[in-house]
């Protein structure tokens, strides 16, 4: 019996246990033939050691020291959330930010998800998505400003709750996930088996209105022009965010597939995500103008304000889902997935690739699909959901 | 209102600002530091070998911890080592993707003007020759193998090459006995001018 490469390799690497490491050295002072191997093994990693020791950052080739490294990746990576639009735009952090912080603000508590038809029979509203309407605006830096005003601050502060709901987890299959999520959760059969499924957790919110404050504050922001109907002053409005799921495929995470010995390790150049979740829900009392609503927050995402009165006037806004594109983020277009309407919008953040989210509503579950690649790409991934 | 947990914090954000402040609290407590600390300069050593530039090796390290920093903890994680995944595909990638541009301009006819160019004596120009060949066969070998060259010859362990590679404990020596076989015949290739 002889001894492998890998056993002499670790021999002289002095990586063996010490009871191995003198068997093996016993087994070299009697075996020439693992000898010879052994000398091989030596003199090729005496050229690979040297060759290796070439690529030695030099003296002058020292990283910046670790304070300045971790300020500048402060600088350059954290405050700048370097995170491209569609890979944010459903994540678990901004999902919750568009509804409770965003490019907007308390309007739009209403806001994306925008409210609130008046049921007359019932003490409050509900909302849910059915549909999704697309606009695109120019949002100039109001939401921007909006959201970092001092008085935005304490809009809310002393009226409003948040709770978490579910928590985040890594499952197995559809099975689990659909069980976590209460909802059938459905797989591209194109892209085979994701990467990951994970499960990420939903949100309550509720939050009590107070008008004089959102009026001061647009005052202050020189948007005496944005009206809101009076009856919301000290409306209570809960939103609801729920559990959903996310699959990833291809390259999301830089995370490696098997190492395998003889295997070359996966390297794909795209990711692609499809989330589903049912729809959020919004309850207000009855009683709300939401047409009125649904116009101050168009005109706050920057839409004229008679462009807005009319958009708004002719929205089901008790189950639509409006989401305003700003234009320099990203442009649409109307598809059809699954026997419904969908909306393509492509990411104009990644010039270089094109970058889509193909978002539709199917039997009361939201989906969004985000990758890269074309639009006949993007519906046949869509279009193979099991 | 606002929870004292980082974690719980980052729902409970209310501006963007705040809502920034607080995801990064979550993130930036232990370990996330602590493994910046530890790490930033072998990262760093790992990433210079296989792009042989300081400031596109920092640029790279600092991506790492980035993707580090951004991600979700999950149980049973050994960060160091997920971090050590990211940072030799990033090198790696790139690597690769210079190895096809200089083959491209190879082809192109460019380098046979440069290296016609009288040549530089200095000690730096034969240096960066040398690792050029060294990197090219890197580039040219299977990418766990160079993964593997790379971190071993950063100065990692065989057992740390386990948990960031995740194979068996035994494997590590033929692994690396088939890396350096590998390499060699490479480079001797490369070497001959071939």
């Amino acid at each position: 019996m002889h001894l492998e490469d890998g056993e002499i390799k670790a021999y002289l690497d002095q990586a063996l246990p010490e009871a191995e490491s003198e068997w093996v050295r016993d087994h070299l002072g009697t075996c020439s033939r693992c000898q010879l191997l052994a000398e091989e093994i030596k003199a090729r990693a005496g050229l690979v050691s040297d060759r290796m020791a070439r690529l030695e950052p030099g003296d002058s080739e020292a990283p910046m020291p670790v304070a300045a490294a971790r300020a500048r990746l402060q600088e350059s990576y954290i405050d700048k959330e370097k995170i491209p639009m569609m890979q944010r735009i459903f994540s678990r952090q901004y999902r919750f930010a568009w509804v409770a912080v965003g490019a907007i603000a308390v309007l739009a508590i209403a806001l994306l998800f925008p409210s609130v038809r008046a049921v007359a029979n019932s003490f409050l509203g509900l909302f849910r998505v059915q549909q999704i309407t697309l606009v695109t605006v120019d949002p100039g830096d109001l939401p921007d400003r909006l959201a970092s005003s001092r008085q935005f601050e304490t809009l809310f502060a002393d009226q409003t709750e948040f709770e978490e709901v579910g928590e985040y987890q890594v499952v197995e299959g559809a099975g689990q996930a659909s069980q976590l999520a209460g909802i059938p959760v459905r797989l591209p059969a194109d892209l085979g088996e994701p990467n990951e499924l994970e499960v990420q957790p939903g949100g309550k919110m509720s939050m009590k209105i107070d008008l004089p404050r959102i009026q001061a504050l647009l005052e202050e922001l020189g948007r005496e022009d944005i009206h809101l109907p009076a009856e919301i002053d000290g409306a209570e409005v809960s939103v609801e965010i729920p559990v959903a799921v996310q699959a990833s495929y291809g390259f999301c995470e830089y995370q490696p597939g098997e190492f395998d010995v003889d295997e070359t390790i996966r390297m794909p150049k795209d990711c692609t995500t499809l989330i589903q979740a049912t729809s959020p829900e919004i309850n207000a009392p009855p009683g709300l103008d939401v047409a009125q609503l649904g116009q101050a927050y168009l005109q706050v995402m920057g839409m004229p304000a008679d462009q807005a009165a009319e958009f708004s006037q002719s929205v089901d806004w008790s189950n639509t889902l409006v989401l305003p594109v700003p234009r320099y983020v990203g442009s649409f277009e109307d598809v059809q997935v699954d026997g419904v309407n969908a909306k393509l919008i492509w990411d104009h953040y990644q010039p270089n690739e094109p970058t889509y989210m193909l978002v539709w509503v199917k039997d009361g579950v939201v989906y969004a699909l985000s990758g890269t690649g074309d639009k006949a790409e993007a519906l046949e991934i869509a279009n193979s959901l099991k | 209102m606002r929870a004292s947990c980082a974690n719980r914090s980052i729902l409970l954000a209310v501006t963007a600002d705040e809502f920034r402040e607080n995801l990064a609290q979550a993130a930036t407590t232990e370990p996330f530091e602590a493994i910046f600390q530890e790490q930033w300069p072998r990262v760093y050593g790992v990433l210079f070998r296989l792009v042989g530039d300081r400031a596109e090796a920092e640029d790279l390290a600092l991506e790492a911890f980035w993707r580090l920093y951004r991600r979700a903890p999950r149980q049973g994680d050994n960060l160091p080592a997920w971090l050590y995944r990211v940072a030799t595909n990033l090198g790696l990638n790139a690597l690769r993707a210079r190895q096809r541009r200089m083959n491209y301009e190879e082809q192109a006819g460019r380098l046979a003007l440069e290296n016609d160019s009288p040549a530089d004596p200095s000690v730096e120009v034969e240096r960066d020759e040398q690792r050029r060949l060294v990197q090219a066969a890197l580039a040219e070998i299977k990418p766990q193998y160079a993964r593997l060259l790379a971190l071993r010859h950063s100065g990692l362990s065989y057992a740390e090459l386990v948990s960031v590679l995740d194979v068996a404990p035994g494997s590590i020596g033929t692994l690396l006995a088939r890396a350096e076989a590998e390499f060699e015949k490479r480079y001797r290739r490369l070497e001959g001018g071939e």
